[in-house]
């Protein structure tokens, strides 16, 4: 049975490039294009990582966060930061938020991955 | 008075407008990245040349004293209507930029993960065909494997042929015992011949002897002449056996030629099929090395594949930091308008130099506020960090 994981971003090739690198290793990947519909998706499902970006229409990455770990089934899950804020406010605030980990665009598609098998497997 | 001070007051707000408005417009382009350091330069310098064509206009009012009160307004309202019209322009073909990028780098992504996906798969193939694992589990094929398994079936093809061969003399050389054995038979049928010869000359004398005795040598007589019938009989037997002992003798001789031939054509048969075999298994082993020497360019060719096709997603991901840094230049631009458009109604209602001031100040700082974050601080496509918490 795969991963599952949820990739959270209002551009759609880069949902397109981190579902590319997560299918190419075997994980299972499903795409939200904002906020609202990446809590709309954990709500009606069960992932084992989140992907979120930041800068998103309606709702942010941040208050995803905060909405997730809300969640009942979310309280542990690693959900990860990928954006292109790099600021060290920003970081505190994804830490203080609830994320895992800050990873700052571009990605390097190997590094997801290591990061991905060391959260999930 | 009231004609030549409104016409004053309109100039002065023309020129604060027009000064504001450039001075808005290379300050956002001071702050923007340099390809749009341009065009807000250009709009700087739009702005600029509306002023200098505008002063000419007002020296001219001021010197004929004739124009109508709302002439200057009017133009100032153009003015500032051409610079919102070309700034709304250029948003819209920013806008176009961002969605035709977009859709190009979908493309590319689509393409570089085919690629990708494409040669794994051509490797998997080419390893699948190495291994002979092509075909359903039950009818797998391992070239390497057929080639060993033909391998030992003529080896042992070949130890059944010399066996045989082996076997083969042997039997020759029991032929050419039963041979002499042959032989043998025929010389004790000489012999045998040689007694019935000489039984028979005994029975004839006998009956000689019988006939010179008369009378009391009949039965004698009787006897010598079973004797001889005997005799005869004998030596027709012992022809008999000599002449199947004879062909006995031939038909071991021409056997044993069989088995001599059938013995040497199968070993020199066996042979060159063995010197084929090793032959065909030396070449089958070259090309094995050849292939697994393939294989590892192959397997190489494609990590290095799998290399660029990961540099090609980092890099394309230039489109969602460009698109954000455009639509932060968008609204640099907004802000542009908006300001453009504050001073176009200003001028329009006629307000005074302070109020225009004062308004200005207040739209300027807000959109300082609103726009100083920008939310990519990035200026190469080098890979970004990596935080676990």
């Amino acid at each position: 049975m795969p991963k599952k994981i949820l990739t959270v971003d209002d551009s759609a090739s880069i949902r397109q490039m981190v579902t590319f690198t997560l299918k190419s290793a075997g994980y299972e990947v499903v795409e939200a294009v904002d906020g609202n519909s990446g809590l709309a998706r954990a709500q009606g499902d069960r992932f084992d990582l989140i992907l979120t970006d930041q800068n998103m229409p309606g709702m942010d990455g941040l208050s995803l966060i905060r909405a997730l770990r809300k969640l009942p089934g979310y309280p542990t899950t690693p959900i990860l930061m990928l954006t292109t804020e790099s600021g060290d406010e920003m970081k505190s605030l994804g830490r203080a938020a609830g994320a895992t980990g800050w990873l700052v665009k571009p990605f390097d598609p190997q590094k997801l991955l290591d990061v991905v098998k060391r959260l999930v497997g | 008075m009231g004609m030549v001070g409104k016409s004053e007051a309109t100039q002065q707000n023309l020129i604060a407008t027009t000064l504001g408005a450039t001075g808005i417009l290379l300050l956002a382009a001071w702050w923007a990245a340099p390809p749009w350091s341009l065009v807000l330069i250009s709009f700087g310098f739009m702005a600029w040349q509306c002023w200098i064509a505008r002063s000419r206009g007002g020296f001219a009012e001021a010197e004929s004293e004739a124009e109508p009160a709302g002439k200057t307004g009017t133009d100032d309202v153009d003015c500032a209507g051409f610079v919102r019209l070309q700034l709304q322009e250029a948003q819209g073909e920013v806008r176009r930029v961002q969605d035709l990028i977009q859709e190009a780098v979908h493309t590319l992504v689509g393409s570089f993960s085919g690629l990708s996906s494409e040669a794994g798969e051509q490797l998997r193939l080419a390893e699948s065909l190495a291994r002979g694992d092509v075909g359903v589990d039950s009818h797998r094929l391992s070239f390497s494997g057929f080639v060993t398994e033909i391998a030992e079936a003529m080896s042992s093809f070949v130890d059944k042929t010399v066996e045989n061969s082996r076997l083969g003399m042997l039997l020759v050389e029991q032929m050419e015992l039963i041979d002499q054995q042959v032989d043998d038979v025929a010389r004790l049928l000489n012999e045998i011949h040689n007694i019935t010869n000489q039984t028979n000359m005994l029975a004839l004398n006998a009956s000689i002897e019988a006939a010179r005795a008369g009378e009391l040598g009949r039965g004698f007589a009787v006897v010598a002449d079973e004797v001889r019938s005997l005799s005869e009989r004998t030596a027709s037997f012992n022809d008999q056996i000599r002449d199947l002992t004879l062909k006995v003798k031939d038909s071991v001789a021409g056997g044993e030629q069989l088995i001599h031939q059938l013995a040497s054509q199968d070993m020199m048969f066996t042979l060159q099929a063995k010197q084929k075999m090793n032959d065909t298994s030396d070449r089958i082993a070259a090309i094995d090395g050849e292939m697994s020497e393939v294989i590892d360019r192959l397997r190489g060719g494609v990590r290095q594949l799998s290399d660029h096709v990961s540099d090609a997603v980092r890099s394309l991901q230039f489109q969602d930091m460009v698109s954000q840094l455009i639509n932060h230049v968008a609204k640099r631009l907004q802000g542009v308008e908006e300001v453009v458009a504050l001073t176009g109604s200003q001028a329009e209602e006629g307000l005074g130099k302070l109020e225009v001031r004062q308004a200005m100040d207040e739209k300027i700082a807000g959109l300082r506020q609103s726009l100083s974050k920008n939310p990519v601080a990035q200026d190469k496509m080098q890979s970004g960090s990596v935080d676990l918490f």
